[in-house]
């Protein structure tokens, strides 16, 4: 405050109290010995074991994530055996299926095969190439059509006709179980 | 050498010393906000208590203080908003006036008034009969010797309610000092 302010303000003081203005300002209240030499220091103890600001607002959300970024952090050492073991299922799967598939192509193909086989043997010729029982077999396993003459199928002539297989292998498929679970 | 508002600012800003520039922010302005705080409440362990909560709140602040505000005001801002905010509580709290001479002997305020010549003692208890703008008001003024402008800066109040604030402060503890 300039001088020529203070003067205004102290003629105005004056004026307005003088029991006031003829006053000394003396600090009555004292503050303890040592007060201000550690105040700076405890302070800076109270910032540092401050809890900070919106702590507890957030405090449920990250305890969760926590939990759950530590559950993460578990589960895939048993994800790995999950996959692991999901893996090998599925290449297990995979293999039976792909084996279930070339068999049933093989199934349809031998059938096909058999049926030309048939259609394409004289009475004597399927009768040398299998006995009774095998031919009744095999027979069971033909997708006839529903207007099928078995009749007119055993007369029919049968052509002489290059084979993919033996009739031995038509005999070892007819004796496994491939067959057995396979609808047609 | 004492460093500047300024400095302490940019310092504590840019994380460059920032604990020896916050050490000297409390240095410069302690004793400055504990008298200011202390009039207000007299009791020092509630001064002790509020200036601490000051310098966090300042601490805290600091990271989104306007460099072109004033930091001495702005302490003081914050100093004269917790010194309220305390009396407030207390009352709500206490059911007393901080105002009123028992609270400050439930307080224990053996310092309270201690060495007071009879005419000073008047003058304190015409002090605790403003209200306690009021009274910040008239302390800044007449203790501290702050601008009117500054302390407006302070209370967020204009300069021309601040002049007939204090006016009035100067009149009730005149009549006060007279009447006892």
């Amino acid at each position: 405050m300039n001088k020529e302010n203070e003067n205004i303000e102290n003629k105005e003081l004056m004026k307005m109290a003088p029991t006031l203005f003829g006053m000394q300002k003396v600090n009555n209240l004292k503050a303890p010995k040592g007060y201000f030499s550690n105040l700076a220091d405890t302070i800076k103890v109270r910032i540092d074991n401050e809890v900070p600001d919106g702590y507890f607002e957030n405090l449920a959300d990250k305890v969760i994530d926590k939990i759950e970024k530590e559950e993460t952090k578990v589960i895939p050492i048993q994800k790995r055996n999950i996959t692991r073991i999901l893996s090998i299922a599925a290449s297990i799967a995979a293999i039976f299926i792909i084996g279930f598939l070339l068999n049933q192509n093989n199934i349809e193909e031998t059938i096909a095969s058999s049926d030309n086989y048939l259609e394409n043997l004289t009475a004597s010729e399927l009768g040398e190439a299998m006995d009774y029982n095998e031919m009744e077999e095999l027979i069971c396993y033909v997708d006839f059509e529903e207007d099928f003459n078995e009749e007119l199928y055993i007369k029919n002539t049968i052509k002489d006709i290059d084979l993919d297989f033996t009739s031995d292998e038509i005999d070892e498929y007819l004796s496994s179980d491939y067959y057995l679970d396979v609808e047609f | 050498m004492q460093l500047s508002d300024n400095e302490i600012v940019a310092q504590i800003k840019t994380g460059q010393d920032t604990n020896k520039a916050f050490r000297a922010l409390i240095e410069k302005y302690q004793e400055r906000l504990y008298w200011h705080i202390r009039r207000m409440i007299i009791n020092h362990d509630d001064t002790d208590d509020v200036l601490q909560n000051v310098f966090v709140k300042t601490w805290k602040g600091l990271v989104n203080f306007r460099e072109d505000s004033n930091l001495y005001t702005w302490l003081y801002r914050i100093a004269t908003n917790e010194s309220i905010t305390f009396i407030n509580k207390k009352k709500k709290e206490n059911n007393i006036s901080i105002d009123d001479e028992s609270y400050h002997l439930q307080a224990g305020q053996a310092d309270y008034l201690m060495d007071c010549a009879e005419i000073q003692e008047k003058l304190e208890k015409a002090l605790l009969t403003l209200p306690e703008k009021q009274r910040a008001v008239f302390h800044m003024k007449y203790y501290e010797d702050m601008k009117y402008n500054e302390m407006s800066e302070v209370v967020g109040t204009s300069v021309g309610a601040l002049k007939a604030s204090y006016h009035i402060a100067v009149k009730k503890i005149e009549n006060y000092l007279i009447e006892n």
